[in-house]
């Protein structure tokens, strides 16, 4: 599953994140704001998720995978 | 900022009127978290303030413009201008100090991304407690301060430009605090995301001013003797607008979605 949080300001990034991340293993999220970045960064490690990261110039992207899995 | 008023001060002024000793200012505290916590609830109940988008680099020249217009009238037009001749907006330091404490504090908020909402709220619904370390060194430096030159004064009588109102202290900033949530900032942050040309917080700036004059012209604003009597109805009409955007916001983010 991928989210576009993109354009969207914090914290309303990190609540998507925060509902998807109750049902879905695996998410790609789409982001344009450091802020938004990192603290989605933050939670999603702190839920046990490997996240790796991309970045193309203004825009991020976070590949979330649930550890357990 | 008709909340704001009626509590006398922003959440950064509850803050600093905090580590004076000011009790009434704790009040305002419990307040504040309440109505983050009420704004968070409309957020996870599906209030967003939509996609934004890149506008043109001009665009956001025009709030630090009107800044500099309005500094420039200071220091050569100061005849144009009204200024306080008491209460608490009547104090200020000298122009240049003024100046260069405003362009530190401005460029260290805007790094830190320093926002009194974004501490409650993340503490509470993320556990992220970054910032509430940030602001826990910044109390302690105030309070320090404020010990050593003798400012220091725990109570709620004694607590200069206070009211001992505790019921309106509380409301007001729970006022401000819900609003502050659904704005994505405090109006600190507001005021310095404006100054990094973000359009939609210059706005709200702007609206901030209109309300500074209607709760001067409509005698909202409260003073050390309390509330006013047109205070209260100010705040349910205030309050009333503020819920109801929220819900229709709301709804129609959720229609939009089942579509």
């Amino acid at each position: 599953m991928t989210l576009d949080a993109r354009g969207i300001s914090c914290p309303e990034p990190l609540i998507m994140l925060k509902q998807a991340l109750k049902t879905e293993k695996e998410l790609t999220l789409l982001l344009d704001s450091k802020n938004a970045f990192e603290n989605c960064q933050d939670f999603a490690e702190k839920q046990g998720f490997a996240v790796e990261t991309e970045k193309d110039g203004d825009e991020y992207k976070l590949h979330m995978k649930a550890k357990n899995e | 900022m008709i909340g704001a008023f009626i509590f006398i001060g922003c959440p950064t002024t509850m803050l600093l009127r905090l580590a004076r000793g000011d009790l009434n200012a704790l009040v305002g505290l419990f307040g504040f978290a309440g109505g983050v916590v009420a704004g968070m609830f409309a957020l996870n109940k599906g209030f967003s303030l939509g996609r934004a988008y890149t506008t043109k680099k001009s665009d956001g020249f025009v709030f630090p413009a009107i800044g500099i217009l309005l500094l420039v009238a200071l220091v050569f037009f100061p005849a144009i201008l009204n200024f306080s001749e008491q209460g608490f907006a009547s104090f200020h330091a000298p122009i240049i100090v003024s100046l260069i404490g405003g362009m530190l504090v401005g460029g260290i908020a805007f790094v830190s991304r320093i926002c009194t909402v974004a501490v409650i709220r993340d503490s509470i619904f993320f556990k992220s407690f970054g910032m509430l370390a940030m602001f826990g060194v910044l109390m302690l430096v105030l309070v320090g301060y404020n010990l050593i030159f003798g400012h220091f004064s725990l109570g709620m009588e004694s607590a200069p430009f206070a009211h001992t109102d505790g019921i309106w202290n509380f409301l007001g900033l729970a006022l401000v605090g819900f609003v502050s949530v659904l704005i994505g900032g405090c109006p600190f942050r507001q005021l310095v995301l404006a100054g990094s040309g973000n359009s939609d917080s210059a706005i709200t700036v702007i609206g901030m001013m209109v309300g500074a004059v209607v709760a001067h012209n409509f005698s909202i604003a409260s003073s050390g003797a309390g509330v006013t009597d047109n205070a209260p109805i100010a705040f349910v009409i205030a309050t009333v607008v503020a819920v109801a955007i929220a819900l229709y916001n709301i709804i129609s983010n959720k229609k939009e979605r089942s579509k």
